[in-house]
């Protein structure tokens, strides 16, 4: 009775030990860092899920389905995948720019064998140049001075803009969702792109318990829904 | 002799069993009609056509599943602005800033992500269709049934253009040859235009095979294929109008995107159809209890006698088809289960009824000089308003079923503090001048599911029968697809976008005139806001608003994604563009001043329930839904909607 007790007990140990090892896949392990940048300079996005992403798509697997990957506040992406041959596309419309040559459709094709960082070129409609935040005490408010660059200047694709904001907030993570204090100026009412000036008060309820704020420069540009965002600063209080 | 007789025993055997051979496998099936047995009878046709009419596409499978507004759906109506959703697994929909890309999106039975895309249904329909030539039945049944199929097929294409434009339209059983290539069935998209001729055309060319009467409002009729006719141009003609506006969702193959040329030609065939229904004389608007102008609109969608039902889909209690949209929505006051209080509309949808002089304001809750206005009766801030909206919604101090709902959210003293509690009627004892109850039986009850959490109920739809709000009883009150006030309201529309602003004052007025408006509209009030502002409030919890908002063009200017203030909430009443992407609520409190006047009087206060988190975002993306990557690796000739 015991013997068999033992033989079954050894039997059922072997048998896990065998199904463990073989139906799991590894985890995929190579890292897929980088950037999305203009000229080098990585450009700010709203980061998030349903926001901005590209598309990596692997064939031979058998259907055909993108992993999406997301773009985080300040330009960089990063992505857990299998070694192997991707294909990299822009999805129409996302993001505040358009790819490299100005036209959808061209792919980048990716190969992984170990951890890789790329970084991908792309077109946006405009660049936020020399973004300077300075705080005042005397009147607690955020002001920014920064240009704005027009760099799609093809006129079938050039777009205008319908908003510039400067944005305050506690965390990191600002933007026009996440903040707590906003103001903006009509696209309509700037007369020059250049060396702008915004200024907001950082409300009351940041004297409490925060020793910083974050501010950031945001560009709604008319008829694309992904906003152009500077990098958030970090301003002590 | 014995031997003799066993063999012909065994050779009368062998005999017979040879015998019913040849028959063995011939027994004709008792399970199941062929094809050719159901063509040959009229009421077995009928049977398969009521299979199709039960597929029609205004929800879609089980209530869980499926992401159309309807009553088996309650929860699909607090998406956007209309109503705030109380139960604690629906509160995920006022806490989800983006809209997905697939919205309005099938439920998980449908594969993962799909928008509605059902060919399986296209396909059996063009079967039903393909019979026309060889069916035996007699030629009066054959004619409306094809119409009928016709008329569902339609529908379908209608339904799909909404969603992602242009689709392929297919009007033949397809059939699969088992060569190993199956490319000769897939097909492009047509233009989103062609899907809207198609289907105007198809309505045009059916019309009149069908009855023209009220006998059955759940089949088609003539006026069911004109309203929709006069709905599909309508859309056809904005997209066309507006599309423009925002390029950015038009696709430069046509598949989305009507040319701006275009605009006219559909707003002329959409009056032309609105007219001709008109002009029939079947329809009418409701107005049997015009002595309550509130409980005379509330009846127009629980009267099945209601001449103003033009096509609508059917319950009826103790066959199985019955719909849970009382049980799911009762006050706490007249629920007949321990559940209900659902769906709670909003302060944005409440503030936007008109008052009766034709002004916009919104309820008075301060007097000039910034102090709260007190008011005798709880009902009193919103007496003289247009009478759709006691008719739509239940405010505090209404009744349903013949209970009055006891809707408070507490006590505030003349200092401005407030007493409350936190159940459901909550009593306490106030500076010791003797027990009160501070919180109604109904609520308000922030983040408490079931509770009212914006200060009202839903009326629309709310069957006020025996027996509604139990779970093995429930409603067969109707859905109500096409109704003649939403005719009236597209020929205005149709008519206003057509330089005709008298005719459109004239089609709103009547509208207007059964909600208790006095004035009628002239010329120069008729403009894109107010005709906005109409089938807003008309049309509440119909299932309208998404659609309109998107053929507008108007989508992502109202629901941008950025939060709202409770000044925003009741300013800008009258502009279509107002930013409504936050649901607010509006909280009935009692003065206390022991021994004094005012003592027990009512005041409110705007309110934002604490479980609405984010502000709706609606992408550039969200103007065509985007097609399921299944569907484009199955047909790479499928091109992709824009933004996505």
């Amino acid at each position: 009775m015991k013997k068999s007790f033992l033989y079954s007990a050894g039997l059922l140990l072997l048998l896990g030990a065998a199904a463990c090892k073989k139906d799991n896949y590894t985890a995929p392990g190579t890292d897929f860092t980088g950037h999305i940048t203009y000229q080098g300079e990585p450009i700010g996005v709203q980061q998030g899920n349903g926001n901005v992403y590209f598309e990596l798509w692997q064939s031979g697997y058998g259907k055909l389905t993108p992993i999406n990957v997301y773009i985080a506040q300040d330009g960089s992406f990063s992505a857990k995948l299998y070694d192997g041959t991707y294909r990299m596309d822009f999805p129409t419309g996302q993001g505040p720019y358009l790819p490299p040559g100005g036209h959808y459709g061209d792919t980048t094709t990716i190969t992984l064998s170990g951890s890789k960082s790329q970084d991908f070129e792309v077109m946006p409609y405009y660049m936020i140049r020399n973004a300077k935040f300075a705080f005042s005490a005397a009147d607690s408010s955020i002001t920014a001075t920064f240009s704005l660059d027009t760099i799609v200047k093809d006129p079938a694709l050039v777009k205008g803009i319908e908003k510039v904001y400067l944005l305050e907030n506690a965390q990191v993570i600002s933007d026009l969702q996440y903040n707590v204090a906003a103001t903006s100026v009509d696209g309509g009412s700037l007369t020059s792109l250049q060396n702008f000036n915004m200024k907001i008060k950082v409300p009351a309820s940041q004297y409490q318990g925060h020793t910083a704020a974050f501010a950031r420069i945001g560009v709604k540009i008319a008829g694309v829904d992904d906003m152009l965002y500077s990098q958030a600063e970090k301003i002590n209080l | 002799m014995k031997k003799l007789a066993y063999i012909l025993i065994g050779g009368a055997l062998c005999w017979s069993a040879c015998k019913s051979d040849a028959d063995f496998l011939q027994h004709s099936p008792s399970n199941i009609l062929t094809d050719d047995q159901v063509w040959a009878h009229s009421d077995l046709v009928l049977s398969v056509l009521a299979d199709l009419y039960d597929r029609y596409p205004d929800y879609n499978t089980q209530s869980n599943n499926a992401t159309a507004q309807s009553l088996e759906n309650w929860a699909e109506f607090a998406n956007f602005d209309e109503a705030f959703p109380s139960e604690a697994g629906q509160y995920y929909r006022v806490q989800n800033a983006n809209l997905d890309y697939f919205y309005p999106q099938l439920g998980y039975s449908n594969g993962p992500y799909s928008t509605y895309w059902d060919y399986n249904y296209l396909r059996d329909l063009n079967l039903f269709i393909s019979k026309d030539s060889s069916a035996t039945i007699g030629q009066g049944d054959r004619t409306r049934y094809m119409a009928e199929a016709r008329f569902l097929r339609a529908a379908v294409y209608f339904e799909e253009a909404k969603r992602v434009g242009g689709v392929p339209i297919i009007t033949a059983p397809m059939t699969y040859d088992y060569s190993g290539d199956p490319t000769y069935l897939q097909h492009p998209r047509n233009k989103e235009s062609e899907v809207y001729d198609f289907v105007i055309s198809e309505l045009e060319a059916i019309k009149d095979s069908l009855p023209n009467d009220l006998n059955d409002r759940s089949r088609a009729s003539k006026g069911a294929a004109l309203a929709m006719e006069c709905r599909a141009a309508l859309y056809a003609g904005s997209i066309a109008k507006f599309g423009a506006t925002k390029a950015a969702a038009m696709l430069p193959g046509g598949e989305t995107g009507i040319p701006a040329s275009m605009a006219d030609g559909y707003y002329q065939k959409a009056l032309k159809a609105a007219q001709e229904l008109i002009g029939l004389n079947t329809y009418s608007l409701y107005t049997k209890k015009s002595d309550d102008l509130s409980d005379n609109f509330a009846s127009v969608f629980t009267d099945k006698s209601s001449p103003e039902t033009i096509f609508a889909k059917d319950y009826k209690l103790k066959s199985g088809k019955v719909e849970g949209w009382t049980l799911s929505n009762s006050p706490r006051t007249s629920q007949e289960e321990q559940q209900g209080g659902r769906l709670n509309p909003s302060l944005n949808l409440v503030a936007i009824f008109e008052k009766l002089d034709n002004t916009f304001a919104p309820p008075a809750i301060t007097n000039t000089d910034g102090t709260p206005k007190l008011y005798d009766k709880p009902q009193d801030i919103f007496a003289g308003r247009d009478a759709r909206l006691e008719g739509t919604v239940i405010v505090p101090g209404a009744s349903f079923k013949g209970f009055t709902t006891d809707i408070l959210a507490g006590w505030v003293r003349p200092d401005g503090s407030i007493v409350s509690g936190t159940k459901f009627g909550d009593t306490k004892d106030i500076d010791g001048k003797g027990e009160r109850e501070v919180v109604g039986v109904d609520g308000p009850l922030d983040g408490i599911e079931l509770a009212t959490q914006t200060g009202f109920f839903i009326r629309k739809y709310m069957d006020p029968s025996v027996g509604s709000g139990r779970i093995g009883t429930q409603s067969e009150v109707w859905w109500i697809r096409f109704r003649y006030a939403e005719v009236l309201l597209n020929a205005a529309e149709a008519a206003f976008e057509l330089g005709q602003p008298a005719v459109a004052a004239d089609y709103l007025s009547q509208v207007r005139a059964r909600a208790g408006f006095k004035t009628p509209l002239t010329a120069a009030d008729v403009t894109f806001d107010r005709i906005v502002h109409e089938r807003k409030v008309e049309l509440a919890f119909e299932g309208h608003e998404f659609y309109d908002m998107k053929r507008w063009r108007i989508a992502d200017v109202v629901w941008n994604g950025q939060k709202m203030t409770a000044t925003d909430v009741v300013s800008d009443l009258s502009n279509a563009k107002r930013i409504n992407t936050q649901v607010y609520g509006l909280w009935p409190y009692r003065y206390f001043s022991p021994g004094t006047a005012n003592d027990g009087k009512w005041l409110y206060k705007v309110v934002k329930p604490s479980r609405v988190t984010e502000a709706h975002n609606f992408r550039m993306g969200n103007y065509y839904s985007a097609i399921s990557q299944d569907i484009l690796n199955n047909n790479p000739k499928i091109v992709k909607n824009p933004n996505q």
